[in-house]
């Protein structure tokens, strides 16, 4: 084959993975909008999906909005300060947190926790012939699993994000205080922050969380149950799952930065 | 279903064998009547039968139709076909378990997905049936903590939890002391006196010549036909 030809057959492969997983998420979204599809064994499978993609990420994601917040919220106190343009502050950090690091930060933190266990989880599952084990009693392995992995996954992240904004906001107010710079009056920090955000910021943290979030559990759960039947298989799939998740994620943010703001 | 109707039957079934799977079957012919027992012998070394999956729908045969209840799996609906499987108890000849649920969750997985049944409820008849088995309770951890033997008799737990209306019994004694035999013999009489089929796949001629065994329809593998053996 010609390096033109390579190129073009590439593409077209990518073209229909991305196809077949714009088919997956939409057929797992359009299944859990019946309600005969909740049955009490996947909502707690959905309840711990949350607990351990939300949950138990708390902690470590406090850590890096803490440090965030004083990367960020204190250099931009400084500097604006600097330039007498404190007032711009509020802009700034909805800007900066609000609308990029803030979503960009908890997706790859999903991603390296939740994403490649998925990844992991089911690609085990399928090579251990667990999925027979489940469709064997009934149970249709894509709905039972996927179904809950996907939408805990998305609400996780929409939460997560909500706290890290808190958090990275707190840390970098109080260090603010602390090194003397910016405003000491809570309020009026508050204030700065909540007359910078517009309506556009709210569809694009909801777009900027919950959209990977679909996308990052559809494409582990879909690497995993990929594998057929070695387990050296295993760690390939979660590979290419982080690897594939990270693409989506900065295609996805890159796509709504564009379409909210310009 | 009247009692002369199988409620599970192969016409004609032929599938060929999977390299890394499964055992091959040619024009596999029988038919499996409410409140029977079935015996079938398998031949070493040739015991990954796809009789089991073949009898759920989880593998289509190449020729040939397997019925259930009077419908063929291949014509069912998909969620159809689910929820007739939540008819159907199973000791899997391979691994049988869900890795990341403990043993009381797999055994009760069909349960509390197809049925309204109170979890307590469930429960206890899962203990229950541990106690008929010889278990002093139901496991309550990872299916990796616990022994092989305590893990074969709860997969008997899961095989007869919620009166089953068939039973597929895949060597269900490999690990497990014959001294243990009659307790499943015992959960083997109770379902055939309620009317459900029990196929029960062996390589054990003791088990096979037990005298407790209820009489039993009696079949072997040939190669890879089904032979119908003299009646028990």
């Amino acid at each position: 084959m010609t390096f033109i030809g390579t190129i073009g057959q590439n593409t077209i492969t990518r073209m229909r993975a991305a196809t077949h997983l714009f088919a997956v998420l939409g057929s797992i979204l359009w299944q859990a909008t019946r309600p005969r599809h909740w049955p009490r064994t996947t909502r707690a499978v959905f309840a711990r999906q949350i607990l351990f993609t939300g949950v138990e990420a708390l902690r470590f994601v406090s850590m890096v909005a803490f440090l965030t917040g004083i990367s960020v919220v204190v250099q931009a106190q400084v500097w604006l300060s600097k330039a007498g343009q404190s007032e711009l502050l509020g802009g700034v950090l909805v800007a900066v947190i609000i609308r990029e690091v803030a979503p960009l930060l908890v997706n790859f933190i999903v991603i390296g926790r939740s994403g490649a266990a998925i990844a992991v989880e089911l690609a085990n599952m399928k090579v251990f012939g667990e999925i027979k084990v489940m469709e064997a009693q009934g149970l249709d392995a894509l709905l039972y699993l996927a179904i809950p992995r996907v939408l805990g996954m998305a609400v996780s992240v929409f939460c997560l994000t909500i706290w890290f904004t808190i958090v990275s906001f707190v840390s970098g107010y109080a260090f603010g205080i602390f090194f003397g710079a910016g405003a000491t009056d809570p309020v009026v920090f508050l204030n700065t922050v909540l007359r910078a955000l517009h309506p556009a910021d709210v569809y694009n943290l909801l777009a900027k969380t919950l959209v990977p979030g679909l996308f990052t559990a559809g494409i582990c759960i879909m690497e995993g149950l990929s594998v057929r039947y070695s387990i050296t298989e295993v760690p390939q799939a979660a590979t290419r799952a982080v690897v594939r998740s990270i693409a989506a994620l900065f295609i996805i943010s890159a796509i709504v930065s564009v379409l909210t703001y310009i | 279903m009247n009692r002369n109707d199988p409620i599970l039957e192969f016409t004609d079934v032929t599938i060929a064998s999977s390299p890394l799977g499964h055992a091959g079957l040619s024009h596999v012919n029988a038919r499996f009547l409410p409140g029977t027992l079935s015996l079938i012998q398998v031949e070493p070394g040739n015991e990954q039968l796809p009789l089991a999956d073949l009898a759920e729908g989880l593998l289509c045969p190449e020729e040939g139709r397997v019925m259930f209840q009077g419908e063929a799996w291949t014509a069912m609906p998909p969620e159809q076909a689910l929820q007739r499987r939540a008819q159907i108890g199973r000791v899997f000849d391979g691994h049988g378990w869900i890795s990341n649920l403990n043993v009381n969750e797999n055994v009760t997985l069909s349960q509390r997905h197809h049925t309204w049944r109170p979890v307590a409820e469930i429960l206890a008849e899962a203990e229950a049936l541990a106690r008929a088995f010889g278990l002093s309770e139901l496991p309550k951890t990872r299916p990796a903590m616990v022994s092989h033997q305590d893990l074969r008799r709860a997969e008997w737990i899961r095989a007869f939890l919620g009166r089953p209306l068939l039973v597929l019994l895949e060597r269900p004694m490999r690990g497990v002391p014959l001294e243990q035999l009659p307790r499943l013999i015992s959960a083997v009489r109770e379902a055939c006196a309620r009317e459900a089929v029990v196929l029960w796949l062996t390589d054990n001629d003791r088990i096979e010549r037990h005298s407790e065994l209820p009489p039993a329809a009696r079949y072997a593998m040939r190669g890879l036909t089904l032979a119908m053996m003299k009646n028990g």
